[in-house]
């Protein structure tokens, strides 16, 4: 009998065996006639699937040396190893068909596997997800062991606090870091398992890039089952975690340290207009007037030398301004700096291989925000990577190994002259748990000539930034970027915004007044032409 | 059914109508074209309304019964009242002061110049054909060969920002204003020549008119990068895999 | 009648021709002197105050507006004292006059702008004029002949109409009318020249650059289509001036007799204005065509580059046409007995042309904030952005031609009932002409998204015109079969019009005139930084092409300009009839029973 009639067998027996009778022998006929019309075995169905949309980073034996593969990090998966992160099977077991499914549907964040589902369909996604299977399962072997995951109970507030406890009693914070952004004290040594290359520990506030889901249940798996292939470890075992109410305080914990979906982008970064001066302390409460600005940045792909993976992923940006001043406070996440414990145990750990000879200088962090020199109300820009001869562009930039921030022309992308002027810029950076803060404020209206001015009116000015992490190797023209956005000077209320409109009601009120009175007169008179109206006063 | 008959309330209807309609659609439609739609719409209703003597005296009898009748005095006054408020709010709302800086209004596909020069040599636009695309009929292996260079190249280089399903939403195209192109969609390469895709490929952003913003394209310039050979084949991977036929002119 | 009218014309044109005579008599040979000198003086003067280019701009936009209505209006108004020499009907006769007579008034307006352009030209863009006069010198020295004989025969042609009245004078007079056309014609085909050879030049040698041909320079690229073009606008823009005038002095007639009499004039101006409009699309064709046989960048940069957004306005400020002239007739149902029975099918034609404005006006390069760019994942809409193309367009414009078709049909038999023994039948075959019409363009359409470019282009488009104008000459040919010995409902009630129909004919005028402006602006902009294309290079701080948003200001400016002066040509007309103190002759009154729309 074909084994795919098998497992309808006991409904169509119910049916009565004339039936089960008739359709095995349907079925009978047509396998025979099918194996007479096709003699060559029938193609996989996911075949085609993986080679038209699949091939070119995964490679064509599935072992991720596709087209792609220089051009992509973190690197495709490699199939054949059958070492797979998302699962809902213990750990070192192969994923069940829905965990790939899953992956396959809806992508991994961040990463150059984009969400299949609205080009391929959930029928064709099974197809290919079956032929992924076939790169690492060897016919015959048993279907691993799904485990199941319960429903999340809702957070409450006591569920984070106990989670907060867990997350110190499991030493999460030793790869996490203490805030979660992955900055922990040995997080840069870290080793995954394909290629022995390094792996760095999820930065857990930006929920959005969770690779595996952003969901509630998705945590719960990560936790509970581990990433096979990476240094995290499966926590199923895990005495702490042996409560299923534990395990969800835990998960709550994690997703109340940053939001779960990424920030809108905007176009327009609005400086608030406040009265005080403008404090370079990060934590003052003025700055929480000024609502954060998300910067999502992108490797610069563009011009040579290039970087293909960013390290900083997004900046915040908030801004405010006073009659005489403008600041600026910039943060983003980077889990490494000069004084913390994450880079100097990865230091010396490659002084150990000897990848890093004692006294070879501190890799460098910086950050560039960038103005046009010139620039029209609409017209073009100068180009957004630095500029262009004829189209320069002013930098204020940061560098870890410099106190200060200083002013700096571009050059080309990635290289600049620092100016000798300060012309009032001052800063202050505090770096902590993984975040960069950096302050910095300027006198809006210089007398520096051809400098960066911010005046009222009309009040924008286009801006950029570019970001390098030096421990991951960036600097110079390999950087994260952004396009141009424009710094908006919110102006106070102006008196027309009160007078105008009381002016527009008046000329409608007193059109109506006359249309009312022409019409009540004319009712009076009953013209004729006009509906007739009964009792008009 | 009386109240349908009355062109007042057509118009009314037909007016929450569109508004819902438009609202309605997702992804959202642009304030500009919104506006837009908006006011043509009046316009049409204004036309109705006005286009008989008879529908005009429709549209006016429920307004003028509201002014002189004394049982919808209350009505009356609301309306009398309410009519000057949202005209101010409107006003005051378009005076508040703006967060947002102004639309921009940037040529997507800007005239080509008639010729480049492309690594010393010279290539007229306007007469260029994608030299690969002949095998298309005569040879279809060397095609297919041809496609598979494409599909390297892209995949090497692109796909970051124009997206693994050529939609334009690599992981890296939200960082950038403007998008990368989506070539699935109808308006982008579906009505370009293949001339015209080698041009831009070759001179990216930089080599855009000024109409086109090119300080903000984030498009590479492949001259230099690429040889002639792939950019045609990466041309026509794009029109392979998006099954859209390029634009000729013959 | 005549008498004092011309006494009072005479005052007021004497300083104005004089001025032209100036213009024409002492400028011109002091042309060659200039030229000579300019070779050594400075290539450009700076006009003060708004600049040397928006002085010339201004100057050339309301010469052309006015010449333009001066040379548009005599081609129909011979045909309409034709019609009414053949017909014996005194109305059109008097109609013919009247129209005639709008001309001589703006006659001198057109000579003193175009004396001004060429001032402005000769001191602000010396080196330019020595240039194009080196090219064209001969015919510089023909034209200010033929603009003479011109302002002679417009003369002639008004103040003889009274002296020859009937028989082989009529006959004379038409004849003169013919002339005064042909002259016209030669005016613009050679002003043509001097402005096509800027955009597509000719008759040049490509190395040295000198001028080999002068015919060749003259019947450039661009040249005969412009000719066509113009020609054919001319006509469309006289008749809708010509209908403005109507509207405004059907709203201030006093007696009935006047407002019928004036109702039917703007009828007819815009009837003319209608049936000419409809060629353009076609000459514009072929001027695109000619102009990407030129240079196909130039073609794009008209059709697809900065300028495209050109033609977004140009669709909705054509939009405002459709509805304007459609918006008249419905109107007009009013006027006629039997029309009521029309009427509720006005509202799906209105629906169709709404439909087809929201399509047409769609723009493929929307004007977006970042914000909408992320919510729409890319700069194309993904529902709205499928109308932004060619062939939503095409098939939205060819629905709203028939529409207006229709419109037209309804209109033409609203007082009337067939009599015609197989009138059914004939009836249901104009409904499946138009529904397969409808039918077939609908499925182009569609079908168009699905089909490479080029068939889209040439095929489909071609075809769905091809079905409008067949549907319209099918429906139309069986109209004349099923009305011919129809029964009247009842007459046409001339004066029986609503005012705000007549604002709806000042609007099309004033759409009109806004139109030519940004098209001039369209044509002039796509030669970019040349003043004579990639010959002769604009030097001066104007060489950018302005932005469309500046260019709509000055179009708008010289609307207003040349309306406000069309306004003062009305007003002093008024005058003169004031004091002409008639009453008239019979020739005012419209026979009651002229049913006959057309």
């Amino acid at each position: 009998m074909p084994s795919h009639i098998q497992p309808c067998a006991p409904t169509w027996c119910d049916r009565g065996s004339l039936l089960h009778v008739a359709a095995v022998g349907a079925g009978l006929i047509l396998a025979a006639s099918a194996s007479w019309a096709q003699p060559a075995p029938r193609e996989h169905p996911g075949r085609p699937i993986y080679r038209d949309h699949c091939l070119q980073c995964h490679g064509a034996e599935g072992d991720g040396h596709g087209d792609a593969f220089d051009a992509t990090f973190p690197k495709p998966r490699d199939f054949t190893s059958g070492l797979f992160k998302f699962r809902t099977t213990d750990s070192g077991e192969h994923p069940t068909l829905g965990n790939l499914q899953r992956i396959i549907a809806e992508g991994m964040p961040g990463t150059s596997m984009p969400a299949w589902a609205q080009v391929l369909g959930p029928q064709r996604i099974a197809q290919v997800a079956a032929y992924v299977q076939g790169f690492y399962v060897q016919g015959g072997a048993p279907p691993p062991v799904e485990r199941q995951v319960p429903p999340a109970p809702p957070p409450t507030r006591e569920a984070i606090a106990r989670g907060r406890l867990l997350y110190e009693r499991l030493e999460c914070a030793r790869c996490h870091g203490r805030a979660g952004r992955g900055d922990g004290n040995s997080a840069m040594t870290l080793k995954e398992d394909w290629t022995g290359g390094p792996i760095y520990p999820r930065d857990l506030t930006a929920g959005w890039r969770f690779r595996g889901g952003r969901r509630p249940e998705d945590l719960y798996r990560t936790i509970l089952f581990g990433l096979n292939g990476t240094p995290m470890p499966a926590h199923n075992e895990e005495k702490a975690l042996a409560q299923e109410q534990a395990r969800w305080d835990l998960v709550h914990y994690l997703r109340s340290l940053g939001p779960d979906t990424e920030p809108e982008v905007k176009s327009t970064l609005v400086a608030r207009r406040v009265d005080g001066e403008i404090p370079l302390d990060p934590d003052h409460a003025l700055w929480e007037r000024a609502e954060p600005f998300y910067v999502p940045l992108a490797a610069q792909v563009i011009v040579e030398p290039r970087l293909f993976q960013p390290s900083v992923r997004y900046l915040l940006v908030r801004a405010l301004h006073n009659a005489a001043e403008i600041g600026l406070r910039v943060e983003w996440v980077d889990p490494t700096s000069r004084d913390n414990e994450a880079l100097r145990e990865a230091l010396r750990k490659a002084e150990q291989d000897g990848r890093r000879r004692p006294g070879d200088p501190l890799p460098v962090d910086e950050l560039a925000i960038q103005f046009p020199l010139r620039h029209a109300a609409r017209g073009d820009l100068p180009y957004f990577l630095m500029g262009r001869p004829g189209q320069p562009v002013r930098l204020w930039v940061w560098r870890s190994d410099a106190a200060e921030v200083i002013r700096a022309e571009a050059l080309r992308f990635g290289a600049w002259r620092a100016l000798a002027d300060a012309a009032g810029l001052t800063s202050r950076l505090v770096y902590q748990d993984g975040l960069y803060v950096l302050t910095l404020k300027r006198p809006r209206i210089t007398d520096a000539p051809a400098g960066i001015q911010f005046p009222s009116e009309p009040g924008m000015v286009p801006i950029s930034f570019s970001v390098a992490d030096g421990f991951k190797g960036e600097g110079g023209a390999r950087r994260a970027i952004a396009t141009w956005y424009t710094l908006m000077l919110e102006r106070p209320p102006e008196a027309r915004l009160f007078i105008l409109p009381l002016l527009v009601a008046a000329l409608v009120g007193a059109a109506e007044m006359l249309v009312l009175r022409r019409t009540r007169a004319r009712a009076r008179r009953g013209t004729p032409g006009e509906p007739r109206e009964e009792a008009a006063t | 059914m009386r109240l349908i008959r009355n062109a007042l309330v057509q118009c009314l209807a037909v007016l929450l109508l569109a508004l819902a309609v438009l609202l309605a659609v997702r992804p959202p439609i642009p304030a500009s074209l919104l506006t837009f739609y908006l006011a043509v719409i009046g316009v049409g209703l204004g036309v109705y309304i006005t286009a008989t003597t008879e529908r005009m005296e429709s549209f006016w009898r429920p307004l003028h019964a509201l002014l002189i009748l004394d049982r919808l005095r209350p009505a009356r006054w609301g309306v009398l009242l309410a009519l000057p408020v949202l005209a101010a709010g409107q006003t005051a709302w378009s005076l508040l002061p703006t967060r947002q800086a102004p639309a921009t209004l940037r040529v997507i596909h800007p005239a080509p110049p008639t010729q480049i020069r492309f690594e010393g040599r010279s290539i007229n636009l306007r007469e260029a054909r994608n030299p690969l695309r002949a095998a298309k009929a005569s040879e279809p292996r060397a095609f297919a060969a041809h496609v598979e260079t494409g599909r390297r190249v892209y995949y090497q280089n692109c796909f970051q920002c124009h997206g693994d399903n050529l939609a334009g939403d690599g992981p890296f195209a939200h960082a950038f204003n403007p998008r990368p192109a989506n070539f699935q969609d109808l308006g982008t390469i579906a009505q370009l020549q293949e001339s015209y895709l080698f041009w831009r490929i070759a001179k990216g952003g930089p080599g855009l008119p000024p109409e086109s913003a090119p300080g903000r394209s984030a498009m590479p310039r492949w001259e230099g990068r690429l040889s002639e050979e792939e950019i045609w084949a990466v041309i026509l991977f794009l029109y392979e895999m998006t099954g859209h036929p390029p634009r000729t002119w013959d | 009648m005549a008498k004092p009218c011309r006494n009072a014309h005479g005052l007021w044109l004497s300083p104005a021709t004089g001025g032209w005579a100036l213009a024409a008599g002492s400028l011109l040979p002091a042309l060659s002197v200039l030229a000579a000198e300019v070779a050594a003086g400075p290539a450009y003067r700076a006009f003060p105050w708004i600049g040397s280019r928006v002085a010339v701009w201004i100057a050339a936009e309301v010469h052309l507006m006015f010449a333009a209505f001066v040379l548009g209006v005599p081609l129909f108004a011979v045909i309409v004292e034709l019609g009414g020499m053949l017909t014996r009907e005194a109305r059109y006769d008097r109609l013919a006059k009247e129209f005639s007579k709008l001309v001589t008034l703006a006659t001198s307006i057109t000579a003193i702008w175009g004396g001004i352009l060429l001032f402005l030209l000769v001191t602000l863009y010396p080196r330019f004029w020595n240039y194009l006069a080196g090219v064209f010198l001969p015919t510089l020295w023909v034209y200010p002949l033929l603009f003479l004989l011109e302002l002679i025969s417009i003369y002639l042609y008004y103040y003889s109409w009274d002296r020859l009245p009937g028989g082989a004078g009529k006959w004379l007079h038409v004849g003169l009318g013919v002339w005064l056309n042909g002259v016209g014609t030669a005016l613009l085909v050679l002003a043509n020249a001097w402005a096509t050879f800027m955009m597509t030049p000719g008759g040049l040698n490509p190395a040295t650059g000198e001028l080999v041909s002068l015919w060749a320079a003259v019947s450039n690229y661009a040249w005969m289509p412009i000719n066509i073009h113009r020609l054919v606008a001319n006509v469309t823009f006289g008749g809708a001036i010509a209908a403005a005038y109507a509207a405004f002095k059907f709203m201030a007639a006093r007696s009935a007799e006047e407002r019928a009499h004036y109702d039917w004039m703007g009828y007819v101006g815009m009837m003319i204005a209608m049936w000419s409009f409809l060629g353009l699309p076609f000459a514009g064709y072929w001027l695109m065509r000619e102009i990407y046989a030129y240079d196909q960048t130039m073609g794009i940069t008209m059709m697809g580059g900065f300028l495209s957004w050109v033609w977004i306005i140009q669709a909705v400020v054509i939009s405002v046409l459709f509805l304007g002239l459609n918006y008249y007739m419905w109107c007009g149902l009013e006027r006629i007995a039997g029309g009521e029975r029309y009427q509720p099918f006005i509202k799906y034609l209105l629906a169709v042309l709404v439909l087809g404005v929201l399509v047409w006006a769609t723009p493929h390069s929307l004007v977006v904030t970042p914000e909408e760019v992320a919510r729409m994942g890319g700069t194309h809409h993904k529902v709205f952005g499928v109308l932004g193309v060619m062939s939503a367009k095409m098939t939205a414009v060819n629905l709203m031609i028939l529409a207006s078709a229709i419109g037209f049909l309804f209109y033409r038999r609203a007082n009337k009932i067939a009599t015609h023994s197989r009138a059914r039948l004939l009836g249901a075959l104009q409904v499946a002409t138009f529904g397969g019409a409808i039918v077939f363009i609908v499925y182009l359409g569609i079908d168009g998204y699905f089909v490479p470019p080029i068939v889209r282009v040439e095929q489909y488009s071609v075809w769905q015109v091809l079905a409008v104008l067949a549907a319209i000459v099918v429906t139309a040919a069986i109209d004349l079969v099923l009305f011919r010995h129809c029964r009247f409902i009842g007459p046409i009630h001339w004066g029986r019009m609503a005012p705000r129909s007549q604002y709806a004919l000042v609007l099309v005028a004033v759409t009109f005139t806004w139109l030519m402006g940004l098209m001039g602006y369209v044509r002039s902009a796509s030669r970019q930084h040349w003043h004579v294309d990639k010959i002769l290079e604009d030097t001066s701080p104007d060489a950018f092409s302005p932005t469309l948003g500046f260019a709509a200001n000055i179009v708008s400016l010289c609307t207003a300009l040349f309306l406000g002066l069309v306004l003062l040509i009305f007003w002093i007309n008024s005058l003169t009839e004031a004091r002409a103190a008639r009453p008239t002759a019979g020739a005012a009154a419209v026979p009651p029973g002229s049913a006959a729309a057309d």
